[in-house]
């Protein structure tokens, strides 16, 4: 499902928060929306794979929600002018300028700034300091100008100044730059500029048009600031041609809007003499003027409600992204479960008993007293006969092999039932790695570190002794299983029913017949040996007729047992192999499934039927 | 080095050309065919020019840079970003280019810079992303990069992150550009930052090109303020020689080898660990194989004391002669009828301990095809054997297809069994039945029964001539002492049949445990992958020294 159709279902339903009044939606949605991104934030933090790939490119707009739309709802904020732009081209320079005074450092080297300044009105240093104008800093009083310099403070740090020419509603901030190798200068100048209303691009006719700072202020457009070009080292000749051409390109480049331009020419007297004023390109005015005659309301209420519109829309594509992350990985599950079941499909479980004299016993067990009373006659008699067989067999009429005895042939089963389920299992943890190994990283990650956990050679003796057992388990099991497959096959099946049960007479009876005849034929000479003899082998031949007759009736009778075997094995390999293996994946998808995603979801919601409602 | 560079190339080409299961390396290969291919080719360019690429971010004058060298605007200049797009190559009259295959290359032949061909690239970092590319290319190829930035650019992220990957590949040389002040802090913290990310800079020249330009486009001798940029063309000139040249080209490819050999060699190494496990369990396996075979045929129906003395006595009734033999032989025959009968009508449904024995003892006689001495029971526990081997090389990251059916083992097993019982089990079954039907022992045997019968004839003729009547009892005696000896002999000559194949047994099950231990019954593939590896291992090992050297 889709986050837009889940949005779809959403509205159909009776809204909880329907009658609740509109006004008050947007504040609850972004208080929870901000409660329950932390906890997500939290819950994921312990599976870094996963946490890349669900926060992935969302570190703009949650800095934008935390440094803009939060701390909206508790300050009543003034306005925040942020001078940025790409290494050295003269950032602070523009910054001291604007405030006719050296707050913030110059130096000739690039990133030299990398923590930054904030400026307030006389007014409004308190505020600064106790971090009530850009909350998630640790803000310091500025001593030196080269405090904005120390790489060796945390990255959070503010350094607050207060100046006398800075009216009150006015804040300015000097940001490090955009573009240079210190990473950690990027991620504090998107920070301030989530925390800005107007950001100040400083450009230089070298660095309009690079790739990083041009991104950067589009984005700071698109997210609703407004961006206020000033070209530093500009050409002065013919009435700034160059730089107005420059600029032209910049606004188009950036997505601006027809915005107000400030030009300053290339002068390295700029460091030290900070009197001047910045010049509006047309015009006469400046851009400190300009900046103190921005309408603060009307720029607030813009920046806010456009900083929400885009909050909303980068937001809802994450809630689809973590959507569809969370349905390609329930997938997996599934798919373990597919192989283990194409797996199990070779495992053919045999039952520790011969299985005609098994049925035979079954039908016997169907039939009269009369019937079950000689027949167990005969079956005396064939095991009276086994031992003399047996004798023969071995020292008279060798057969050229030994006759495996009856313990040795189920161990024999045994042993081969448990080298199968042996393979069967090593394969599935194979077969598990090499899924693990070839699937898309961030799930595999989170595979391999389960399957990491297993000791394989523990499981197969776990799964091989719940499959066999104990001693005789097996033939336990399949006497039972045939008990009751018997009897609701004889139900079932009058017709073949009654072939059995004459074949049965048969057995049963022919050998008295004949010991009848020979009696009476030999007057009763000879007939205890022909009994001894004739009647089990009598019984025995029967048996093998029924037994090679019956072949395909066997194979169905097995059928259900066998299925319910493999069935057995199937739960064993998914219970003690996939489901550890995916712990991991397992848990991430209940933070996905039940936990802080669908109340995100939710707060999404009321937080745009409050914004298209305000 | 012994063999040399085109020596380590081949060896690298036959590394390269691995495609076995082993994915660690696999993964390998594609970025060895790459490097191989421009090792190949610097390889094939040492003695030509030396491609010096002008690199940098937009506007530092890397095409103002070009034109003062040349003395002329033959690049094109701008204020407008980004001015170049395509590269101009400016190289001395005559020489072969190796950029050809780069679309739009403007070549300009009249530099007097003998050996070097200067190549002015776009830029690296606005936002015509086609630009970098090209630069990318232009780096590929270059051998020498002048590396040009002015104090705004020398740390943009975008020019550095595209010269990362070729630290120790190429030899550097930085241009500040748009120098107007003596002060050298830029120089200083330029360097000092190239230096922290490790990249080996040669020359650093602080120039304005501008004015160096200006200079020559108006003809004039002054040099003003033109800061380092008659050095820089001094160095151009001068410095870099042939034999400069030629060390230049040489360093970048020993410093493209020792990379790729070094990757290679942290790649295998990091495996060495795992891989020794691998050969651990694949040695374990092999144990439990062996074992599992010994006790299926050592303690299984091959060791059945019947069957030998069965074996035995058949060889034995083939040879046996004189009365007693031929009694044995009537007896052999008589007692074989029960396995021989449905032998004969094809109708045998002996169970799977008989299959073995008949194909071992008889060499599978009278057995329809496909028969084997492989017992399901081996077979499936090999199979789990070999599940678990696998399980572990797939765990140690190779590939590996389904595990194939036990065909290997079974024909090694056949061929030990076969040797063992064909060979010498055969021939002492012979030797021993030679023995026991050997003329004296059957005119000893038959001795005591014809020298009653004699005695007997004798006392009949004597008798006779005397014309006495013997009494009917001494015949009676006679028939009842005859059969007695008859029986006794048939059984002593049993007995020696059952002691003989009683020290055949020993024998030769001591011969079959011997040959079933011996190495390499079965895992062969596994082992020769595990081979493989190890040669791959040392192969990358050797390489190693001797790139070290």
């Amino acid at each position: 499902m889709t986050f837009s159709e889940y949005l779809h279902i959403e509205e159909e339903q009776q809204d909880p928060c329907g009658d609740v009044e509109e006004a008050a939606l947007l504040p609850r949605g972004i208080a929870g929306f901000a409660e329950t991104l932390e906890a997500l934030d939290r819950s994921l933090a312990a599976y870094p794979e996963v946490y890349r790939e669900v926060f992935e490119g969302s570190e703009e707009w949650r800095s934008l929600f935390q440094r803009k739309i939060v701390p909206q709802l508790t300050v009543n904020g003034c306005l925040v002018v942020a001078v940025a732009g790409g290494t050295n081209t003269g950032k602070s320079t523009l910054f001291n300028l604007l405030l006719h005074d050296s707050k913030s450092a110059v130096r000739s080297t690039a990133a030299a700034t990398c923590s930054p300044v904030l400026v307030t009105g006389d007014t409004r240093y308190r505020d600064g300091l106790e971090g009530r104008i850009l909350p998630g800093f640790d803000a310091y009083p500025l001593m030196r100008p080269e405090d904005s310099t120390r790489y060796e403070m945390p990255e959070d740090t503010l350094w607050v100044s207060a100046s006398p020419v800075l009216p009150g509603s006015l804040v300015l901030l000097d940001t490090p730059d955009v573009d240079s190798i210190e990473r950690r200068n990027w991620k504090v100048a998107e920070q301030i500029r989530a925390a800005g209303d107007v950001v100040v691009a400083v450009l230089t006719p070298e660095k309009y048009k690079d790739a990083r700072v041009v991104e950067f202020f589009r984005q700071a457009h698109a997210s609703g600031r407004l961006v206020v070009p000033v070209m530093n080292k500009a050409n002065p000749n013919n009435g700034f041609a160059a730089a107005r051409a420059q600029l032209a390109e910049f606004v188009r480049d950036a997505c601006l809007e027809e915005p107000v331009c400030f030009v300053l020419p290339f002068d390295y007297g700029l460091e030290t003499d900070m009197s001047r004023e910045v010049p509006a390109l047309e015009g006469d005015m400046s851009l400190m003027s300009y900046l103190s005659g921005l309408d603060v309301a009307e720029i607030k209420r813009r920046v806010y409600r456009d900083t929400l519109e885009y909050f909303l829309d980068a937001s809802g594509r994450f809630l689809e992204g973590a959507e569809a992350l969370s349905t390609r990985m329930r997938d997996v599950p599934l798919t373990f479960d597919r192989r283990a079941r194409g797996l199990v499909a070779a495992y053919l479980p045999q039952p520790g008993q011969k299985m005609g004299a098994l049925l035979h016993e079954q039908i016997r067990a169907q039939r009269s007293v009369v019937v079950r009373g000689i027949a167990r006659f005969n079956d005396a008699a064939l095991r009276g006969m086994k031992p003399v067989g047996a004798f023969l067999r071995r020292h008279m009429l060798r057969g050229g092999y030994t006759v495996a005895s009856e313990e040795e042939r189920v161990k024999a089963l045994r042993d081969y039932q448990r080298n199968h389920l042996k393979q069967i299992v090593l394969d599935f943890v194979a077969q598990l790695t090499e899924y693990a190994r070839d699937m898309e990283p961030m799930t595999g990650g989170l595979v391999r570190e389960g399957l990491a956990d297993i000791r394989e050679d523990e499981v197969v003796e776990a799964i091989v002794h719940e499959m066999l057992g104990d001693e005789d388990q097996i033939s336990e099991i399949f006497r039972e299983h045939m008990a009751r497959t018997v009897a609701q096959w004889w139900h079932s099946n009058p017709e073949q029913r009654q072939l059995l049960l004459e074949l049965d007479a048969l057995i049963v009876f022919a050998p008295s017949v004949l010991l009848a005849l020979v009696g009476v034929l030999t007057a009763g000479v000879g007939a205890p040996e022909f009994l001894a003899l004739a009647s089990p082998a009598a019984g025995e031949v029967l048996a093998r007729i029924m037994e090679s007759r019956y072949s395909e009736q066997w194979v169905t009778l097995l059928q259900p047992w066998q299925e319910e075997q493999r069935g057995k094995l199937v739960k064993c390999l998914v219970d003690r192999l996939a489901e550890p293996a995916l712990g991991s994946l397992r848990q991430v998808l209940r933070v996905f499934n039940d936990g802080p995603l669908d109340k995100l979801k939710k707060d999404w919601k009321s937080c745009q039927q409050g914004f298209l409602g305000s | 080095m012994s063999t040399g560079l085109p020596g380590i190339i081949r060896t690298l080409e036959t590394l390269a050309e691995y495609d076995g299961p082993w994915r660690v390396f696999r993964g390998e290969t594609a970025l060895l065919r790459a490097r191989l291919d421009e090792l190949r080719e610097r390889e094939h360019r040492l003695d030509d020019v030396l491609l010096v690429a002008l690199v940098g971010g937009s506007g530092v004058g890397k095409s103002t840079l070009l034109n003062a060298l040349a003395g002329d605007q033959i690049a094109e200049t701008s204020e407008m970003r980004p001015c170049t797009s395509l590269p101009t190559v400016y190289h001395p009259p005559g020489m072969q280019c190796s950029l050809a295959h780069l679309a739009g290359v403007r070549h300009i032949a009249r530099s007097a810079l003998e050996r070097i061909a200067l190549i002015d690239t776009p830029d690296s970092d606005t936002i015509v992303k086609e630009h970098r590319r090209i630069v990318e290319q232009v780096l590929q190829e270059c051998d020498l990069i002048l590396l040009c930035a002015d104090g705004e650019k020398y740390l943009d992220e975008a020019t550095w992150s595209l010269l990362y990957p070729l630290r120790g590949l190429r030899a550097m040389v930085c241009v500040e550009t748009r120098v107007n002040r003596e002060d050298t802090t830029i120089r200083e913290h330029w360097l000092a930052r190239l230096h922290e990310e490790g990249f080996q800079v040669g020359r650093y020249f602080r120039v304005n090109a501008l004015r160096a330009l200006d200079r020559k486009l108006t003809l004039s001798t002054a040099r003003e303020n033109e800061f380092e940029f008659n050095d820089l063309e001094l160095f151009l000139h001068h410095e870099l020689d042939r034999e400069r040249v030629a060390r230049i080209k040489s360093s970048n490819a020993a410093g493209l080898l020792a990379k790729t050999v070094e990757r290679l060699h942290e790649c295998v190494g990091e495996e060495s660990p795992r891989l020794k496990d691998l050969k651990e369990a694949l040695d374990e396996g092999d144990r439990a194989l062996t074992q599992a075979t010994l006790r299926h045929f050592t303690a299984g129906p091959l060791s059945e004391a019947h069957l030998w003395v069965q074996a035995l006595g058949r060889e034995v009734g083939i040879r046996a002669k004189g009365g007693i033999g031929t009694l044995y032989r009537i007896i052999e025959v008589v007692r074989s009828l029960p396995y021989r009968i449905p032998a004969l009508f094809g109708i045998s449904n002996r169970p799977e301990a008989g299959e073995i024995a008949a194909v071992a003892f008889f060499g599978g006689q009278g057995q329809e095809g496909g028969k084997t001495v492989l017992p399901d029971g081996l077979s499936i526990e090999y199979a789990a054997l070999r599940s678990k081997v696998r399980l572990r090389f797939i765990q140690a990251g190779f590939e590996m297809p389904e595990a194939p059916d036990a065909q290997d083992f079974q024909e090694e097993l056949e061929k030990r069994v076969r040797a063992v019982f064909q060979g010498p089990v055969r021939e002492g079954f012979t030797a021993r039945a030679r023995w026991l039907c050997a003329w004296p022992v059957a005119v000893l045997l038959d001795s005591l029964p014809l020298a009653l019968l004699v005695y007997t004839a004798y006392l009949v003729l004597n008798a006779y001539y005397r014309g006495e009547l013997l009494p009917s009892a001494l015949f009676t005696n006679t028939g009842i002492v005859l059969i007695v000896l008859l029986v006794l002999e048939v059984m002593a000559l049993s007995t020696g049949v059952r002691l003989l194949a009683w020290s055949m047994r020993h024998r030769g099950l001591r011969m079959l445990r011997k040959a079933l231990a011996r190495d390499d019954l079965a895992f062969k593939h596994e082992k020769q992958l595990l081979k493989d590896i190890e040669k791959l291992r040392q192969t990358v090992q050797t390489l190693r020294e001797e790139v070290a050297d």
